[in-house]
């Protein structure tokens, strides 16, 4: 019971997408991770499901003006710890 | 050898009224360890010297009348990506480097040593605090004492086993997307994940920055009640620690009824195909056991489910590849295979989708603060199958991205409410399972009053496996 939009997701995932194992082999050169040709698959035969949670994440109406969960504080508290 | 007490409650009062010293107790415990951990796998080392001396000094000042508190003598042991002094932190991997936290105690670590608990050693963890078990790696393939054919659960596996085996009392374990509340699950063990915040994590080696919690596993609720109380409060070297009061979390134990206590109950996304036949029929006995105490039961659903556990992989994907990038450039290969797969999927999701993720974490924060004005306490199963067995694994490799079909942990990481898992009876086959208990952020206090209660009129917290049977006063 997800509460996005399933076929604007779908939508937007089979319209004019690359190749999966185009952008896979694209993002891990990009990152610089060797992976091998037996993980590359690994990671092709997952990646649909990598970009389903992505695109879940992007299809939520309720997001559209809210803030990130993330905070920074410019005061310089940074204590060691042991 | 005496008789082991079942829990650190029992033991502390053990120690106080002069049937047991902590030395006994403590050379038992490692008494245990010698004879069965060569099949689990739960410690990576052990602190034999320091522990006895911990505990010689525990018997002499509980002669004086000194008294830390009921952790004062109890063998604890520490997931081994947390630092403790006595020895290198492996993190279970060929890439950390030994000199991280050397010599140095995490302040988890040295709020258990100040309430002179007895540290027994550091426990088996998956890789990071992630991924699973990998045969071809240096490190022993851990191992349930349930049954040994079976994946304790992860990544507090050692603690997890630890603690069903009467290795130790307690100890501690870290929560990123169910590591806590997995093996405790998983081991037939009580498991608390604190709310994001309520424990310092510094001294840690970080999986999820934002999603990173470090908790107790123990015998019961009220076990983890004890050990929080020594855990919780602010500490100025963890940016996200709370500067809040610390409450009397044993203040709601021992009440014996749960009047007035509104548990809602989430099925909607927790009964997926493929549940054991038991799991059902388990949780709602307890279930029951909660309305016959006098709780008030409401049906509920969990909302953004699917979205917050989405939430939790991109973050914690993202996060732990921030981390991790430099060594997976130049030791790809040192790390887990699992650990490897998992890890890369950060490169997989743009910066603009992590801060998506952060976006709808808010959002789903404030549904949720409004369905817990209607509940105080959420429950669900924590896992909707027994432990995984290792020939279901392919090549010994377990299938994250499957476990989670079952194992129901990861929404909870992405809220940062606490959670409190609890054995609530077996499979078929003589595997645990266990309720998980939501709560609203920083009232642990309640969790653990409802858990306790529960554990007051059952006795699942109180089976253990047959190893531990002969050494326990169960």
């Amino acid at each position: 019971m997800t509460q996005t939009n399933r076929h604007e997701t779908e939508t937007m995932m089979t319209t004019g997408a690359p190749d999966n194992e185009v952008l896979v082999r694209a993002q891990l050169a990009a990152a610089g991770i060797p992976a091998s040709e037996e993980e590359i698959g690994l990671m092709v035969a997952g990646y649909d499901r990598v970009k389903g949670m992505i695109e879940l994440l992007h299809a939520v109406p309720a997001a559209r003006y809210e803030l990130p969960g993330l905070h920074f504080d410019p005061t310089p508290t940074y204590a060691e710890w042991g | 050898m005496p008789e082991l007490p079942l829990s650190i409650t029992e033991a502390a009062a053990a120690l106080r009224d002069g049937s047991l010293t902590s030395v006994e107790l403590t050379s038992a415990v490692l008494a245990q360890a010698d004879a069965h951990d060569a099949e689990l796998g739960s410690y990576l080392a052990r602190f034999d010297e320091q522990a006895l001396t911990t505990a010689a000094k525990a018997d002499s000042e509980l002669a004086q009348g000194v008294d830390r508190g009921p952790l004062q003598g109890i063998p604890l042991g520490v997931k081994d990506i947390i630092a403790s002094a006595e020895g290198p932190t492996t993190a279970n991997s060929l890439v950390l480097d030994p000199a991280w936290g050397a010599g140095r105690d995490a302040p988890v670590v040295a709020r258990l040593k100040a309430a002179g608990a007895v540290i027994t050693g550091k426990m088996s963890t998956m890789e990071f605090a992630i991924g699973a078990p990998d045969p071809a790696k240096p490190f022993a393939l851990p191992r349930n004492p349930w049954d040994t054919r079976t994946w304790p659960g992860g990544s507090s596996s050692g603690t997890g086993s630890g603690v069903a085996a009467g290795f130790i009392l307690g100890g501690l374990g870290t929560d990123t997307g169910g590591s806590i509340r997995i093996p405790a699950a998983f081991c037939g063990v009580s498991g608390l994940m604190p709310t994001f915040g309520r424990v310092p994590k510094s001294g840690c080696a970080p999986l999820g920055y934002s999603l990173d919690h470090i908790g107790p596993l123990a015998r019961t609720a009220a076990d983890c009640a004890a050990m929080l109380q020594v855990l919780a409060g602010y500490h100025a070297s963890d940016p996200d620690c709370a500067s809040l009061p610390v409450p009397d979390f044993s203040a709601g134990l021992g009440r014996g009824s749960l009047e007035g206590v509104r548990v809602g109950v989430e099925r909607a996304h927790h009964s997926p195909d493929g549940a054991d036949p038991a799991a059902g029929p388990c949780f709602e006995a307890a279930v029951a056991a909660l309305e016959a105490l006098g709780a008030t039961v409401v049906e509920v659903v969990l909302p953004y489910y699917e979205e917050m556990q989405a939430a939790t992989m991109v973050t914690m994907a993202g996060e732990a590849l921030a981390y991790h990038l430099p060594d997976m450039r130049t030791r790809w290969s040192d790390y887990f295979v699992g650990t490897r797969l998992i890890v890369a999927q950060g490169a997989m999701a743009s910066s603009a989708d992590f801060v998506q993720a952060q976006r709808v974490r808010r959002v789903a924060v404030q549904a949720l603060g409004e369905l817990f004005e209607a509940v105080d306490v959420v429950a669900t199963p924590t896992a909707s199958r027994g432990a995984t067995p290792y020939d279901d694994m392919s090549g010994g490799v377990l299938q994250v991205g499957e476990i989670f079909q079952y194992v129901h942990t990861p929404y909870w990481d992405a809220v940062g409410n606490p959670v409190l898992v609890l054995p609530m009876g077996f499979t078929d086959g003589g595997l645990p399972l266990s309720l998980q208990l939501g709560g609203r952020p920083f009232e642990e206090a309640t969790l653990l009053g409802v858990g306790d209660a529960y554990q007051q009129v059952t006795g699942w917290h109180r089976q253990v496996p047959a190893m531990a049977a002969a050494a326990v006063a169960a």
